[in-house]
């Protein structure tokens, strides 16, 4: 089964991903900022990073551009609130796959992740 | 509470660290806003201001996003609101100020008290109009703020869906429609733009790429685009249905718009013009998506009618029995034309349902590309006839077991750099994964210039794992040992690695591919690699088959699998101990009776000398199988068998007679092995 | 029988399999069929009496006691409750070989016991979850994934 990096400084939002992802079979690690987003992405090579956008250390949009020149095929989805319109556009520019617009809709993450990983 | 309809879905450990975190980032909050309130208009000009306005946005940023992930409306509502304020502070265009810090120093007042109360499940308090309506007065104050979507969009909706001019050499136009009720529709604009932008040639698109701004998109989306290769319209087409918000593709193909030479020249300026709406009217839509489920219904209501055919052939028969052979001829005549209507109806369904194998192995090199990674070992990858045809339910069933075929390829076939360095080899190993048509089959094969397989290691542990014992070892030809590898529970690999070792065997691979009616067997070259072949059906519904009698049953038997078939007692059998053998062309045979190996289909013929021979040939041998009757001939319709009767070897499927009995399709194969086993069994006791 | 079941009355199909009274939730019974023109399936599950066509699916036909050598051969008529199994795996259909069946009540579950080993030795184990005393005598009480019998490994 596919390996997901969710990256998102909110806990609760790892803990949601989580359960939604290792309930359908999907394998699951964590970061909770860009840069540790990076290293766990070099030690686990996986399959899909679903990434936040706002976060401390570095935020999601470096950690693309870091992720993308480190593996210019990483297939990374952005999750965003909706506001970030600016952001997200940016984001597909510099290579992210697909975003996903918050708040959090569990039938939204799951058709995403399929599509991409099919 | 007031939850929005989605209402609340949480656990109690989801409860804990929900309100755990909204805590910490409201002590984080506070921090900062204190520092702000003391500081007064200074702040945000020291060393170290610019982070902590970082550290308050994503304070609010995350209270909200948590907040609205499960429905809570009035913290949403709140931490949305200073969150929008500290936007606006952090990126300059609000200057912080006491007031400020006071109003958020409110502000998260109440989200504690929301917190507690969401906490202990007591009453929470309500949120004051005037806070939430304060906190976007001062969002507003510098009079500076952008309005979201207006200034970009406007001028983008200029322009109008004309195609471009077009190159002589595009053949295929693709028009794509984004929807504006998606989410940030100007983003989904902005993926299809580039997703198109790897094939076209030229493409137009409104808005168009530079002019994208975040925001709406008043009328909708569109790009059209035009390519020079067609076999890029699938791609493309399948790439950007997968992109949310698009609500149309459409493809055309623009055959007429190459105009011959002579022509171009004769009249120059008139045939730009018509250039421009030949090409309108060829992308009308010439072809159109259908819902699988919608095709696969089709190709059901067809099979009934295939049944029903064949049930009318056999009325007619009766009808004749009965003296009535005018009525008949006449109704065979009729039913012979609705029988050829019948297949060609299902020859085309069967047409649309094909798909090239492209659109599975497409997924493959990434995945190569990642075990390559992993495993530390140096292989090519290469795909060939991915242009291959094949009915989508069979690419469907295959996914999976190629997935496990190429996993093992890289973790049993291609050696490490260093093994193959000695070996003679380069340090690079090649893994092809090809397909062809060949014949009436469907060949996919994954080949590796590996070390091939260890026979030694594969008995060796076959024999550890009680598959087989050594009496059994002694007697195994390389046949029977390839053939281990597709036992229940056998792997090859000691310890259970990442790669392949997830405690699915080959077993489940041979089982999915027989489930379609397909087979799969290995070629080894030792020392040099090893091959996976799968053959599979062209088609998944129909077989053309030979009905036989079996002790008073109707058997149904591919007559793909069939040599010949010889009247019993026109031969003279020889024996090999217990097993008769058959004369067949130069050569003697294995002679089995299906009671062979499974009680309860006793024959006629297993006592006399009735019957006939049905020669089955095999991948690399024939066998005959002795049956009581032959009834003829059909179109089968295969259906399938379920659990718990779906896994028994010989028995692919089943068919309905026109009699509406149930009648089983015998499989060569599978019949094949499970008689050796039976004899190998017999020969052990 | 887990605890809330126990407290529900349920509507109950009842049926007599070699005298014995046996009862299943109305709810998984897709219907009654005659059922002829069985076909044997060599290398199935003792259980496994067959194979029928139910408008164009193919369906196995169990019997409750499968090694009780009450034979049902090719051409017998016989009667059949079409089940739906919806077990971990998947949703399912058996027909299930009865004698006769009695009638269509509702019962009280919460009066269902649980069988004594004795009672379950004669039966198919996993099929027969509780017992529900009655004047008449007892009914036993059917779950319908149990009427699946696990596939058996062929030849070995």
């Amino acid at each position: 089964m596919s390996k997901i990096l969710v990256v998102d400084d909110a806990e609760f939002m790892r803990m949601r991903y989580r359960k939604l992802l290792a309930g359908e079979g999907y394998e699951v690690i964590e970061a909770a900022d860009g840069r540790e987003a990076i290293s766990v992405y070099e030690r686990e090579n996986p399959d899909l990073v679903l990434m936040d956008i706002t976060m401390p250390v570095m935020d999601g949009l470096e950690a693309l551009k870091e992720l993308k020149a480190l593996d210019s095929d990483a297939l990374i989805v952005m999750s965003s609130a909706l506001g970030q319109e600016r952001v997200v556009l940016s984001a597909i520019k510099d290579g992210a796959k697909d975003f996903l617009v918050k708040p959090f809709k569990p039938e939204n993450v799951l058709d995403t992740l399929k599509k991409h990983l099919a | 509470m007031d939850w929005d309809d989605d209402g609340m879905d949480m656990g109690s450990e989801e409860m804990t660290t929900l309100v755990a975190e909204a805590e910490e980032e409201l002590d984080r909050a506070e921090g900062v806003l204190l520092q702000m309130e003391a500081a007064g208009g200074q702040f945000g000009r020291r060393d170290g201001d610019q982070a902590s306005l970082d550290t308050l946005f994503r304070s609010m940023h995350t209270l909200k996003g948590n907040a609205a992930s499960v429905g809570w409306v009035e913290m949403t509502r709140l931490a949305h609101a200073a969150e929008d304020l500290m936007q606006g502070v952090r990126d300059g265009m609000v200057t912080p100020s006491e007031e400020i810090a006071d109003v958020l120093l409110r502000a998260v007042d109440v989200m504690r008290e929301l917190t507690a109360a969401l906490g202990s499940g007591g009453q929470p308090p309500d949120v004051p109009e005037s806070l939430v309506a304060e906190i976007g007065r001062l969002s507003a104050s510098d009079g500076e703020v952008r309005c979201p979507g207006d200034s970009g969009s406007v001028d983008i909706l200029g322009y109008a869906p004309d195609p471009p001019e077009m190159n002589a050499d595009s053949i295929c136009e693709v028009r794509v429609r984004v929807s504006e009720e998606t989410d940030i529709p100007a983003v989904r604009a902005l993926q299809v733009i580039l997703a198109c932008e790897d094939y076209a040639r030229e493409m137009i698109s409104n808005p168009p790429k530079e002019g994208i701004d975040e925001g709406a998109l008043e009328d909708g989306g569109w790009v059209i685009c035009h390519l020079g290769d067609p076999s890029d319209v699938d791609h493309l087409e399948g790439i950007l249905w997968d992109i949310e918000g698009v609500v149309e593709v459409e493809r055309g193909r623009m055959e007429e718009s190459a105009p011959g030479p002579t022509a171009e020249t004769d009249d120059v300026p008139a045939e730009t013009e018509s250039a421009t709406s030949r090409s309108g009217r060829s992308t009308e839509s010439r072809q159109i998506r259908v819902d699988v489920a919608l095709m696969d219904r089709l190709m059901n209501q067809v099979v009934e009618m295939v049944i029903n055919r064949n049930r009318l052939s056999s009325l007619i028969d009766t009808l004749a029995d009965h003296g009535l052979s005018n009525l008949s001829e006449e109704m065979s005549a009729t039913v012979e034309q609705m029988a050829g209507i019948t297949t060609s109806l299902q020859e085309d369904i069967m047409q649309t349902r094909l798909v090239p194998l492209e659109n599975l192995f497409r997924r493959f090199p990434r995945m190569m590309r990642n075990l390559r990674k992993s495993s530390g070992k140096e292989f090519e990858f290469e795909v060939e006839g991915g242009d291959t045809e094949i009915d989508r339910s069979l690419m469907d069933a295959i996914g999976d077991p190629l997935i496990h075929i190429l996993r093992n390829a890289v973790d049993h076939g291609i050696e490490d750099p260093k093994t193959r360095e000695e070996a003679g080899k380069s340090p690079g190993g090649v893994i092809r994964l090809s397909a062809f048509r060949q014949e009436n089959h469907i060949i996919v094969e994954v080949s590796d210039d590996g070390g091939g397989l260890d026979f030694d290691a594969i008995t060796a542990r076959a024999r550890r794992q009680g598959i087989i014992d050594v009496d059994g070892e002694r007697r195994m030809s390389e046949e029977d040992v390839l053939d281990l590898l597709f036992s229940p529970g056998f792997s090859t690999s000691e310890e259970i690695t990442e790669i392949s070792g997830r405690g699915v065997g080959l077993d489940v691979v041979r089982r999915d591919v027989e489930e379609v009616n397909g087979t799969v067997v290995v070629d080894n070259r030792e020392g040099s690699g090893s091959t996976f072949r799968l053959s599979l059906p062209l088609t998944v519904t129909t077989v053309r088959s030979l009905l036989v009698d079996i002790g008073g049953q109707v058997y149904v038997i591919p007559l793909g699998s069939i040599r010949e078939t010889i009247r019993l007692e026109s031969v003279d059998l020889h024996r090999a101990g217990e097993t008769p053998m058959l004369p067949f062309r130069g050569d003697y045979i294995p002679l089995f009776r299906l009671e062979d190996f499974f009680s309860g289909c006793e024959g006629a013929s297993s006592s006399g000398r009735e019957g006939y021979i049905v020669v089955l040939s095999m991948d690399r041998r024939d066998y005959g199988l002795l049956v009581d009757d032959l009834l003829g001939e059909e179109e089968s319709v295969i259906k399938p068998l379920r659990r718990p009767i779906g896994n028994i070897p010989g028995i692919s499927s089943a068919t309905i007679r026109p009699d509406g009995r149930v009648a089983l399709i015998l499989d060569a194969n599978g019949l094949f092995k499970e008689m050796r086993r039976t004899a190998r069994r017999v020969i052990n006791e | 029988m887990d605890s809330s079941e126990r407290h529900a009355h349920h509507s109950m199909v009842t049926f007599l399999i070699d005298d014995q009274e046996y009862g299943i939730k109305t709810e998984c019974i897709r219907s009654i069929i005659p059922v002829g023109d069985l076909t044997f399936v060599p290398g199935a599950p003792s259980a496994v009496a067959g194979v029928i066509n139910l408008r164009g699916d193919i369906i196995p036909v169990v019997e409750l006691d499968g090694s009780g050598g009450r034979a049902y051969a090719y051409g017998d008529e016989g009667l059949a409750l079409v089940v739906e199994v919806s077990d971990e795996r998947e949703d399912l259909a058996v027909a299930l070989m009865v004698d006769e069946v009695t009638q269509v009540d509702r019962a009280d579950f919460s009066g269902i016991e649980d069988t004594d080993d004795l009672m379950v030795a004669r039966n198919r184990a996993e099929a027969v979850v509780g017992v529900l005393s009655r004047d008449a005598g007892p009914i036993l009480i059917l779950e319908p994934t149990g009427l699946v019998p696990e596939e058996e490994e062929v030849g070995s």
